[in-house]
């Protein structure tokens, strides 16, 4: 066959129905608005959810059930009492709630992710005062020295607040201005407001004044809330060690190095210091001296960010991981007692509380589950509403 | 005298614009990063965070240390750093517009004289072969671009999230360096951004539209056929647009990233066409000139055998010499009177 040269006409066929051809420009559009749809769905900021563990009261459980959101859940029949913010509560919102909630006999204090320090009336969980606004997000909880009637509260902006806890106005000699964040919830113990910032130091504060104690430099920032046991007080920072103090002096006792931070506050029971850490460790120490208290530390699946519980009655630790699975530990020597992990599939940040001789548990997303150790078996607590 | 001979002179410094090398390189990279992808995935971990987001998130956290723990600063300083890394890509990329804008009135040429789409195909491959162009030494800086943007994205909502949840899962992803570790939490603040939110002023984002429009601009190769032209156009504003709206969403960190990374972009494309070889009302114009408008049809050869460009400067699209495609029209409407009025003369 012979080809025929550019330049002559090649024989025409005979003309075809015009089809409409599908224009390049309108589908590079077609894929730019697609792949704009597309980037939009998956451009997730990082929210804040919250990891406030839940408060097991007389006749209810208080308990974070949202981002921002907060329960009255009836301890009989967990029928939901009454909700934080409710539907009339359009301009409220605390993002996240990450310190554990305070719960007097009258009213119910937590801090939030947007800055505000909020108080509910117990029973219907409607605001006492209106929120009490700081300069940054409030991560730690709240403390009450019921003593000389005052509410302590931490900020992201570096400063401890004492408040009236009736009308929520801050008191004279209030706030206190550490160096950086604090994330951590203070600690009042023996006349004295410990507070541990992320500028490194613990500070040993008058309640009643605001007047500093004393204070220890750490290393590098402090982020977990400090805990005391027998005279030492133990916080750990983002230097991944765990510090025990003389609360007394403020002298450094001694300190434990783990491969990642120790995020949760540890437990202490029997001298002995249990602290998990991101690493998916749980360390034990002995409070006195910090030398291992076990052969060797408890390697779980998956980092730790809640704190460890001793299971009432059967002398279990119960560790449970970030992606929901529940050990049994054996306390003295850090061996498993449960052949298998208890697997919740849900992710836990939240430091479980001890109810009625079972583990309670909040897990993110509101669900809420209840452990029985001696059984080691749980359930899924569903809330009822009204 | 042949293509090639007429475009040797056009050829940028080093050879070829992207030739059997650029290939090589570019095959390399991605042969190794998919080994490395698959010992991540046969470790238990995820091959995207292993590869590319950890090192990132780390290496930023590196910066903000080194650079007086200011997180905004970092990441301008570790856009810069990568991008000098990438410079020799990115020089290369221009040097393919500049070759590609040398050899415009021959595609167009090739456009005319052949009518059946599959030789008209061989021609170009060959006007290609011939200059050395290779589409993959275009696509490598994207590429890496537009994966560092993503990448930095995930990154940037680990390392400046700000929320305690993303501290935990940050805990995860960095070495197990002291210095690291003790870096955290990130001061998220940046002049007047909060660099793990999305900017609420708009400013950023802005910025972004602005910066990718006039990188468009300086990089955009001169269309051979009015359809290009229109599509061409499009994709300006398009592009744009699109960033624009994503970036409403982003972290405002990655914004500053793009943002520098135009710049930068912008600066090294002055450095290569020249200060006189970027006619910058036309870049700065929303619109090209009528004359270069889409309706226009393209610029006829006037002789197969001119070879044009051989003797000429190779200028960007937006190059204010006459050789330059997008200044030809004007040239040709001046030159065409002249021609008229010469010819009623000779009668």
């Amino acid at each position: 066959m012979i080809p025929y040269p550019d330049s002559v006409a090649r024989p025409q066929a005979p003309a075809a129905p015009r089809v409409p051809r599908p224009r390049p420009w309108a589908l590079a559009l077609a894929l730019l608005a697609g792949s704009a749809l597309l980037l939009a769905g998956c451009a997730r900021i990082s929210h804040p959810r919250g990891w406030a563990s839940p408060v097991v009261g007389e006749k209810v459980i208080i308990v974070s059930t949202g981002a921002g959101e907060l329960s009255a859940i009836s301890r009989d029949d967990f029928a939901r009492r009454w909700r934080f913010p409710g539907p009339d509560d359009d301009n409220i919102k605390p993002l996240g709630i990450y310190g554990t909630p305070l719960v007097t006999e009258d009213a119910v204090y937590f801090g939030g992710y947007d800055g505000s320090i909020y108080a509910l009336d117990a029973k219907h969980g409607r605001p006492l005062w209106e929120p009490f606004e700081t300069a940054g997000p409030v991560i730690g909880g709240v403390v009450l020295d019921e003593a000389i009637d005052t509410l302590f509260a931490v900020s992201d902006d570096g400063e401890v607040y004492g408040l009236d806890p009736a009308k929520g106005r801050l008191k004279s000699g209030w706030p206190f201005k550490t160096g950086d964040s604090i994330w951590a919830t203070p600690l009042l113990a023996g006349g004295t407001l410990y507070v541990s910032s992320l500028d490194g130091k613990l500070y040993a504060l008058d309640p009643a004044s605001g007047e500093e104690q004393w204070r220890f430099s750490a290393g590098a920032g402090l982020i977990s809330s400090p805990l005391l046991e027998d005279g030492t007080i133990v916080v750990s920072g983002i230097d991944r060690r765990l510090y025990a103090v003389d609360a007394a002096t403020g002298d450094e006792r001694w300190h434990f190095k783990a491969d990642n931070w120790f995020l949760a506050q540890p437990l202490v029971s029997g001298g002995v210091v249990y602290a998990p850490s991101l690493d998916g460790s749980v360390y034990a120490l002995e409070l006195g001296s910090g030398e291992p208290a076990w052969p060797q530390p408890y390697q779980a699946e998956n980092p730790i960010r809640a704190r460890p519980v001793l299971a009432p009655g059967s002398e279990v630790l119960v560790v449970v991981d970030k992606d929901g699975l529940v050990y049994g530990l054996d306390p003295a020597s850090g061996s498993l007692k449960w052949p298998v992990p208890l697997r919740l599939e849900k992710a836990v940040l939240s430091d479980p509380v001890v109810s009625e001789g079972k583990v309670l548990v909040s897990a993110q997303g509101g669900h809420l589950f209840q452990i029985d150790a001696e059984a080691r078996s749980f359930r899924e607590i569903t809330v009822r509403t009204r | 005298m042949s293509t090639q001979r007429a475009l040797q002179g056009e050829q940028p410094a080093g050879g070829a614009v992207g030739g059997g090398r650029g290939n090589i390189v570019f095959m390399l990279a991605i042969v190794l990063i998919v080994i490395a992808m698959f010992i991540a995935s046969s470790s238990g971990r995820s091959p995207l965070d292993t590869i590319f987001i950890n090192p990132l998130a780390n290496l930023l956290i590196l910066f903000n240390n080194i650079f007086f723990d200011d997180f905004g600063l970092a990441i301008i300083l570790f856009t810069l750093f990568l991008r000098l890394l990438t410079l020799p890509l990115t020089v290369r990329q221009f040097q393919t517009t500049k070759a590609m804008q040398a050899i415009a009135p021959k595609q167009q040429e090739i456009q005319k004289k052949y009518k059946d789409p599959k030789r008209r195909q061989e021609e170009m491959l060959k006007l290609y072969r011939d200059i050395g162009f290779n589409p993959l030494g275009c696509l490598f800086p994207l590429v890496i671009q537009f994966g560092v943007f993503f990448a930095l994205y995930r990154a940037l909502i680990f390392t400046v999230g700000g929320t305690p949840e993303s501290v935990v899962s940050l805990s995860q992803r960095l070495y197990p360096w002291s210095y690291l570790y003790e870096a955290i939490p990130l001061e998220q603040h940046f002049l007047i951004w909060n660099l793990g939110r999305p900017d609420s002023t708009l400013i950023l984002p802005i910025m972004v539209g602005v910066t990718t429009y006039l990188q468009q601009k300086l990089m955009a190769t001169p269309p051979t056929t009015p359809q290009q032209q229109q599509q061409m156009q499009m994709m300006n504003w398009m592009m744009p647009l699109f960033l624009v709206f994503i970036t409403l969403n982003l972290p405002s960190g990655v914004s500053v990233y793009w943002v520098a990374s135009g710049i930068f972009s912008i600066v090294s494309g002055y450095f290569v066409f020249g200060r006189r070889g970027i006619n910058w009302r036309q870049v700065l114009l929303p619109f090209p000139p009528p004359a270069a408008g889409p309706s226009r049809p393209a610029r006829p050869a006037p002789k197969p055998d001119a070879e044009a460009p051989s003797n000429r400067e190779p200028v960007p699209a937006s190059a204010s010499t006459p050789s330059g495609p997008e200044a030809a029209p004007e040239k040709r409407s001046r030159h065409g009177r002249r021609r008229r009025r010469g010819k009623r003369k000779d009668r």
